[in-house]
């Protein structure tokens, strides 16, 4: 999939992003701190939750305008939530209220919702009923977008397949410890049997762990080629593996990395690894084991990793920008350095209405560093203004 | 008269020196790319408090300068910090040259030891009557009113004299009734307080480095002119 752009409207949250077109490899989000740069990669992820058909209390109001291209289409997918008729209840951006479960929260329906694939309208709901292809449907569930709920039709299925291939790299939510937890060992056996060649393992919507797990057991060269670049960050880890461990938990035994360092006796097991090295792993494997085409939104990129790791992860991600499209956030000098300046996308913000320009006044002709040069721009540096 | 600046602090000086130049050198007007200069301009770029001023910063300022050959003068503005005026200008004066660039086009601009010290200069905004405590003992520890603020030591408390000088206006600020901060410093760039800042230097043999810089902004009016 490649994302091309995005409009989105969160009426109860008060925020409204108007639209931005993103770049084929790299689109790096800059912008003061509170520009509304997270939001953004949130709202894809909320748009690949709608075209999965899950419903979210957070949902009421909300519209969308999408465009990506799959399978060499161009779609364009819209829509808009009903809103709450008394408009004072206030929305779930931050999750579930304590003490009130998101399941006992009422969703809204979706008004309105349409499908175009290369111009031609596929798909189209209005007033609770939907139109395929010039010809109305049976009734359907209301609070599920077609994306989903008709995703095995011809035409709508690669549209819900290139929604499918958006991966959100939260560093803070990340499970990193809990690898034991992925894999139990009778699960692990299925899924061993069933993945065995590097597309099949890309192919598979799995957590990137468990992908690398698969690699070490059926495609040697590409864990060892992932190890080796880890081996260039942290030039002191002699090797790493996997191993299967009595858990003592309800799953017998269950996989875990561990890594050999040279002048360390015992070998580091994974819960004993740093948070900047399994992170590191992480990225890494997630180059290497994702399908040609995902789109990775990852949120301040530099989070967690120390300064000896920071560079190379950074070059590493823009060499795989050939075959992966990036959207991320970053703070960090050297990352907006290293990105080249026509990938920046400057966010500012005017009262709740979040707008996103190319980086017009670089003409790349100061001999500045461009970090320097990005906070030296009037957009950016006046981010945020008032209504 | 063209001119580039060179400055290091992170929000403040992009504030207040355009501010500044508008009230001092009106015929003066900003451009926001450096090759945008034309005739009686600045361009301002500020190396937002990140190290390596001299060695990094000021190198590709002087590229920078040297390659549309429209600028007059280079005017690098920097705290002082701990060390002297002298030392500070001895060092932007080497790295210049080092640079290619004659001394004749650079003006150096030492704020001692920060930009706060000057805003320090001005006595009226120095509340005469009722005070916080936490003023006072700054006013007790060193009389910015009386005594020469860019020569002010450092309180004990208190890791260096930019931090010091930098809470002591705030505090000031805030017995006025005005917040400071880097990124919104108020009243510091109005009209009224450079004018004061102007009459404490004419009248005294106070506040050194604040008076280089009128003396750039008149050198600026002459060669403008």
């Amino acid at each position: 999939m490649q994302l091309l752009s995005l409009k989105f409207n969160d009426p109860q949250a008060g925020w409204q992003l108007e639209e931005v077109e993103f770049f084929k490899d790299i689109t790096l989000l800059v912008g003061l701190s509170g520009v509304g740069k997270t939001r953004i990669l949130d709202s894809i992820g909320q748009l690949q939750q709608i075209a999965q058909g899950k419903s979210d209390s957070g949902n009421w109001g909300r519209s969308w305008e999408i465009c990506f291209k799959e399978s060499g289409d161009e779609y364009h997918w819209s829509g808009e939530f009903e809103s709450r008729s008394n408009g004072n209840v206030q929305g779930s951006y931050f999750g579930p209220l304590p003490g009130y479960a998101e399941e006992k929260r009422p969703k809204p329906k979706i008004l309105s919702e349409v499908l175009m694939k290369n111009e031609i309208e596929i798909a189209r709901r209005t007033e609770g009923e939907i139109i395929l292809s010039d010809t109305p449907t049976p009734k359907l569930p209301q609070k599920e977008s077609i994306l989903h709920i008709l995703r095995e039709e011809e035409h709508i299925a690669d549209a819900s397949r290139g929604m499918e291939a958006i991966l959100y790299v939260n560093h803070s939510n990340e499970p990193l410890t809990s690898l034991r937890y992925l894999f139990p060992l009778h699960d692990w056996e299925a899924i061993r049997e069933k993945l065995k060649t590097l597309d099949l393992i890309r192919q598979e919507d799995i957590p990137t762990i468990l992908k690398l797990a698969l690699a070490y057991e059926h495609c040697p060269d590409v864990f060892s080629g992932i190890i080796s670049q880890f081996k260039e960050a942290f030039p002191y880890v002699e090797e790493a593996e996997f191993e299967f461990v009595d858990d003592g938990g309800p799953f017998d035994k269950a996989g875990r990395i561990v890594l050999r360092e040279v002048g360390v006796a015992k070998p580091i097991p994974e819960e004993s690894i740093s948070s900047g090295m399994l992170r590191t792993l992480m990225h890494l494997s997630r180059m290497e084991l994702w399908p040609d085409g995902t789109v990775v939104l990852i949120d301040e990129f530099e989070n967690s990793f120390g300064i000896n790791c920071i560079n190379f992860v950074t070059q590493n991600l823009v060499a795989h920008s050939n075959r992966l499209q990036f959207i991320l956030t970053s703070h960090h000098p050297y990352i907006i350095n290293n990105v080249d300046m026509k990938n920046w996308k400057i966010v500012s913000r005017k009262g709740s209405t979040v707008s996103v320009q190319g980086s017009s006044l670089l003409d790349g002709a100061s001999s500045h560093e461009t970090f320097l040069q990005l906070l030296n721009l009037p957009e950016y540096a006046e981010g945020i203004a008032v209504e | 008269m063209n001119l580039y600046f060179l400055v290091e602090g992170k929000r403040t000086e992009k504030k207040v020196y355009p501010a500044w130049l508008g009230h001092l050198t009106p015929f003066l007007s900003e451009v926001k790319r450096f090759g945008e200069v034309d005739s009686n301009n600045y361009f301002i770029f500020s190396g937002e408090g990140y190290p390596s001023l001299l060695d990094i910063h000021l190198p590709n300022a002087i590229k920078d300068f040297k390659a549309t050959e429209k600028y007059d003068v280079l005017v690098v503005a920097l705290d002082v910090d701990e060390s002297t005026p002298e030392n500070r200008t001895n060092e932007v004066v080497c790295k210049a040259i080092e640079s290619g660039l004659p001394k004749e086009q650079l003006r150096i601009i030492p704020q001692n030891c920060c930009i706060e010290s000057w805003f320090l200069g001005n006595p009226r905004v120095i509340s005469a009557g009722t005070q916080s405590q936490r003023l006072a003992e700054f006013l007790n520890h060193y009389n910015v009113r009386s005594d020469d603020p860019e020569l002010m030591p450092v309180m004990s408390g208190f890791n260096t004299k930019s931090q010091f000088h930098y809470e002591y206006f705030k505090e000031v600020a805030k017995n006025k009734n005005f917040n400071y901060s880097k990124y919104k410093p108020g009243h510091v760039v109005d009209a009224t307080y450079i004018k004061e800042l102007k009459q404490r230097v004419a009248k005294s043999d106070q506040m050194d480095t604040l008076g280089g810089f009128f003396s750039l902004c008149e050198e600026i009016e002459n060669r403008s002119v």
